[in-house]
């Protein structure tokens, strides 16, 4: 038995060591950098232009190949901290801070001022998603707005008017209501929606209101004036539960439904069930593969501020890797004509870099005439009304958007709490949660102390109401609604 | 000779050691690692190799402190908890499945054709129906001919059919189990709202034409029912005591469970009168059986002694007083719901509050009944000596008092491993289920203690505090399972 355990047992090394010697990399005659990234067949080409791109600019040969196996989070963390990540790894810009705190991204402020991928080359809006404290991490991959995807087919076959591309409130009501009614007419059991979800986010920044304060010292969704999170829930529940305008979760659980990409949600669009979809320009990629239809894009309806979120599929290069050098060239390969071509022709997303939104090839895609009326009206929005989720560097994102304001909305949908009552813990948690921060890491201290003085001067400005220099906010979302509402001082 | 012996211990020594090695470096080490770290203020965005200027600090009890101070934990462990009720049901589930495969059903062997030939001819008609048009009829034939060809089978080939059937759900994957449970769950398009619908709304119909007294007498016969029960254990319990089979904390202890759900029954039914009715009857009979522990007890017996048979006493009274509060708090709502504009209608499953937990209970009863604990159950069964039974018949015991008296006590010692191990994984579990079907959601309801250990490690990269969070779930899961092994290995040796 131990001479068969012994022949088992060399083999097995015998095997290993064949394989370790076998391995792509030590196989490869140059280096190899690896791209932590999903497997989205367009990948393939994009792999094939930066080897182009790379020999063209005379930059030193190299390999660039996919790691899709490690791109789910608490992967790509546990490798990164570990030291085994991938060169360039792909990210939201939502977990920028969360990332940067860890140490695990590369800063590449000046390399992207010489590379040519900088915060310039991309939507202005995008800049707290790539940067912190003024050190750039991210460079785009990938840019996505959100709007309404309109299916006009739909409407015509009903008889009614299409969205108009801005609308409020009660106009979106309206249209709403007459849609559902005239489209589910005779039916046992309603089919038709005038929406597959709301952005509930979106929505609650169209009455004014943050999830933080101009410093992003502390949560601010309930007072006077910032009202905007329970009039959002409110309307939410009503459009799902009385006016039926929106699916509700047990409905879209029948459908399932789930909007992005490779989800059922878009065959649910294409087929009519929809009339709207609230997306990106990525699902092009899907809508192409369905057919032609006849599409619009509108805006999301506003309680007086119009303006959507825009976000990005970022890729960083890890500190820990082996070809830092390297990794940083594939972040200009991201800012090049050749990558952002390609997102146009895939119309995955938007384009990292917004001139090539004015590209013929972009605006009018000559096999897809059925897309016109929509491409400029994403990249436009991308540029004029959009704002990047608000991140604090007091409390983690993941926590606050994924966890109390998911479990605050879906609260007041199951009638456990009323909208009032439910945004007020909301905002209790949160800030319960950047106390606890503070606590464990005293190193924030004294930066939120001095957030703190500067809110107060900020709210005695308003106050006495004065306008408010912009160096003093933080917070993306009060930047722009401060320059947009006329409060920002004069610079 | 010594040399042999260093030879083969050697040998032995190689043959485990990549399995030692492996359990050290994959288990023993992290588990080792896990609960210092839970003692620290380990943080993934401060305390890694990226940041060589920062270092562990020892916190102490900090960490456990904090969970005591945060609701999120008691809400999830009550989620948890709540999921375990399930467990019993289970349980006997896969005894009543055990005891019903181990009967030998098989008829005369008279050729597999004799399945064969009406298979095809069923699969047959079914295409031609669907053919014509008629796919409905088709689908629902379909199902009710392989109900036919499976009993068929069984009576062909025996018990062995339905073994594999019964035990099916365990080959399969557990995602795969979960998804498939997710679409059946579905709640206008799946299958088990579409059967539910119907009759549902038959009922509703039924439920508005009847006089409102009925639903009143329902509740006060669900109301005299528990008091009866509450009555009857604790007079058991009583009588226990005062013949010293139990000691005074088994008393306390067996009173407090049984008297649990008329605690519930004043301070949260919606139950209009029977909301003080109850609690005043039940308090009558408590008194009663007071006075009869107060007149004390001639035989005595140590404080501590018998607390199993006390818990379990009163887990008799608990579980259905329970579920007769539940239906008394059904049958008080049933007339509104009713009578309300879309009558009575399926739940929501998986996408209400309310019905999340109780749709992942269900799918876990169908797991468990097949599960390894009817395996086991098989094996005890089988190892019953016959004479016991035969012995029971000559006495001329009925079926069911031969279960009681010599069957289950038989099973004692599988029973006792059974409880042990679904605790455990009923604590440990759920996390699977909450990350594939529902996140957690909605609105928290089925987060576990596994997935909101999980959550927080990586949401927010404490894994300090991720660390004591496992490690309080380990001392749950440890004392409930000393208590397990104290009182309940009692009864195996008994």
């Amino acid at each position: 038995m131990k001479y068969l355990f012994a022949t088992l047992l060399s083999i097995l090394v015998g095997a290993s060591l064949v394989t370790f010697w076998l391995t792509s990399e030590r196989a490869a005659d140059k280096p190899v950098i690896y791209w932590v990234t999903d497997n989205n067949p367009a990948r393939t080409l994009q792999i094939q232009n930066f080897g182009e791109w790379m020999r063209k600019n005379n930059y030193p040969d190299c390999e660039l190949r996919i790691d899709s196996a490690n791109r789910e989070p608490s992967k790509l963390i546990i490798q990164s901290i570990s030291g085994v990540g991938g060169d360039v790894m792909d990210c939201g810009g939502g977990d920028v801070i969360y990332f940067q705190e860890m140490g695990i991204m590369e800063d590449v402020t000046e390399d992207a001022k010489r590379l040519g991928f900088d915060p310039a080359k991309t939507y202005p809006s995008l800049e707290d998603d790539l940067k912190v404290q003024g050190r750039q991490y991210l460079f785009p991959c990938n840019v996505s707005a959100n709007m309404f995807f309109v299916n006009l087919g739909i409407f015509k076959e009903l008889g009614l008017e299409a969205p108009p591309m801005r609308w409020d409130i009660a106009e979106f009501e309206r249209r709403g209501k007459e849609f559902v009614a005239v489209a589910n007419r005779g039916l046992e059991r309603r089919q038709y929606f005038w929406s597959a979800d709301i952005d509930i986010l979106t929505l609650m920044r169209s009455f004014g209101t943050d999830v933080f304060n101009e410093t992003l010292t502390r949560a601010q969704l309930t007072g006077a004036g910032h009202d905007g999170y329970r009039n959002a829930l409110k309307l939410n529940k009503k459009w799902i539960n009385e006016d039926h305008l929106v699916p509700s979760a047990a409905e879209s659980a029948s459908f399932t439904s789930e909007v992005g990409y490779g989800g059922a949600g878009f065959q649910l669009f294409f087929s009519g069930k929809f009339a709207m979809v609230p997306v990106g320009r990525y699902a092009l990629i899907q809508f192409r593969e369905f057919g032609k239809l006849e599409l619009d894009a509108v805006e999301f309806p506003n309680g007086g501020y119009p303006n959507t979120t825009i976000a990005t599929r970022a890729a960083f290069v890890y500190k820990g890797g082996k070809h830092k050098e390297l990794a940083k060239y594939f972040l200009a390969y991201l800012a090049s004509e050749e990558y952002n071509m390609n997102i146009v022709a895939d119309a995955d997303a938007l384009p990292p870099n917004p001139i090539y939104t004015l590209r013929e090839e972009y605006l009018q895609p000559k096999e897809f005439p059925n897309e016109w009326r929509v491409h400029k009206k994403f990249a436009q929005d991308a540029v004029a009304i959009s704002i990047v989720m608000t991140k604090s560097p007091f409390v983690s994102n993941n926590l606050v958007y994924n966890n109390y304001m998911k479990d605050c909305r879906d609260a007041v949908l199951s009638n456990l709490m009323s909208p009032e009552d439910a945004v007020k813990l909301c905002e209790q948690r949160i800030n319960e949660e950047i106390a606890r921060k503070l606590k464990e890491n005293p190193k924030l201290r004294p930066e939120y102390n001095r957030q703190l003085a500067i809110q107060k001067k900020i709210d005695g400005l308003r106050k006495a109401g004065k306008k408010v220099p912009l160096e003093l906010i933080s917070n993306p979302f009060h930047k722009k609604y401060y320059k947009d509402m006329g409060w920002l001082e004069a610079e | 000779m010594r040399s042999k012996k260093i030879t083969n211990l050697l040998a032995g020594v190689g043959f485990l050691t990549p399995n030692i090695l492996g359990f050290l470096t994959f288990t023993t080490l992290p588990l080792l690692f896990s609960m210092v770290l839970a003692f620290s203020n380990w943080d993934l965005t401060l305390h890694n190799m990226f940041h060589p200027e920062e270092s562990i600090q020892f916190v102490g009890f900090k960490n456990f402190i904090r969970l005591f101070q945060e609701r999120d934990f008691w809400r999830f462990l009550g989620n948890t908890l709540f999921l375990m009720m399930g467990a019993p049901v289970a349980i006997a589930g896969s005894l009543f499945a055990a005891i019903l495969l181990n009967k030998d059903l098989k008829g005369k062997k008279s050729g597999a054709f004799k399945i064969l030939l009406p298979g095809a001819i069923l699969l047959a008609s079914c295409l031609l129906l669907t053919l014509v048009g008629l796919g409905a009829a088709a689908v629902v034939i379909l199902i009710a001919g392989i109900g036919g060809i499976t009993l068929i089978s069984g009576i062909l080939f025996g018990q062995t059919v339905y073994r594999v059937l019964f035990y099916l759900p365990n080959f399969t994957s557990g995602v795969a189990v979960y998804l498939l449970w997710k679409k059946l769950y579905s709640p206008q398009t799946g299958p088990i709202n579409a059967v539910l619908a119907p009759l549902l709304a038959a009922l509703g119909k039924a439920v508005n034409q009847l006089p409102p007294w009925v639903m009143g007498g329902l509740i006060l016969l669900c109301a005299l029912l528990m008091v009866w029960i509450v009555n009857h254990i604790l007079r058991s319990l009583a009588n226990h005591w005062r013949d010293g089979e139990i000691g005074h904390c088994a008393l306390g202890i067996g009173a407090f469970f049984t008297l649990l759900p008329i605690y519930f029954v004043a301070t949260w039914s919606p139950l209009g009168i029977m909301k003080i009715g109850i609690p005043a009857a039940a308090a009558i009979v408590a008194g009663i059986q007071a006075v009869r522990v107060g007149a004390g007890r001639e035989f005595h017996c140590a404080t501590w002694s018998r607390v199993g048979t006390a818990f379990t006493l009163a887990m008799a009274a608990l579980v259905p007083t329970f579920i007769l509060l539940g239906f008394a708090v059904v049958f008080h709502n049933l007339p509104a719901m009713a009578a309300a504009a879309e009558g009575l209608t399926p739940p929501d499953w998986l996408a209400s509050y309310q019905w999340a937990k109780p749709a992942i209970m269900i799918m876990g009863l169908w797991g468990a009944i097949g599960s390894n604990n009817m395996l086991l159950y098989l094996a005890g069964l089988s190892n019953i000596p016959p004479e016991l039974e035969e012995a029971a018949d000559i006495d001329g015991a009925s079926p069911f008092q031969k279960f009681w008296h010599v069957v289950w006590p038989q099973l004692a010692p599988i029973t006792f491993f059974i409880v042990v191990m679904t605790v455990i994984g009923g604590l440990q579990g759920g996390f699977e289920m909450a990350r594939t079907m529902t996140q957690g959601g909605p609105a928290g309801s089925t987060t576990t203690l596994s997935y909101f250990i999980y959550n927080e490690g990586f949401a927010t990269g404490r894994l300090g505090y991720s660390s004591a969070i496992s490690w309080m779930l380990f001392a749950m899961v440890f004392t409930v399972t000393m208590i397990n092994w104290k009182f309940g290995s009692k009864y195996v040796n008994d």
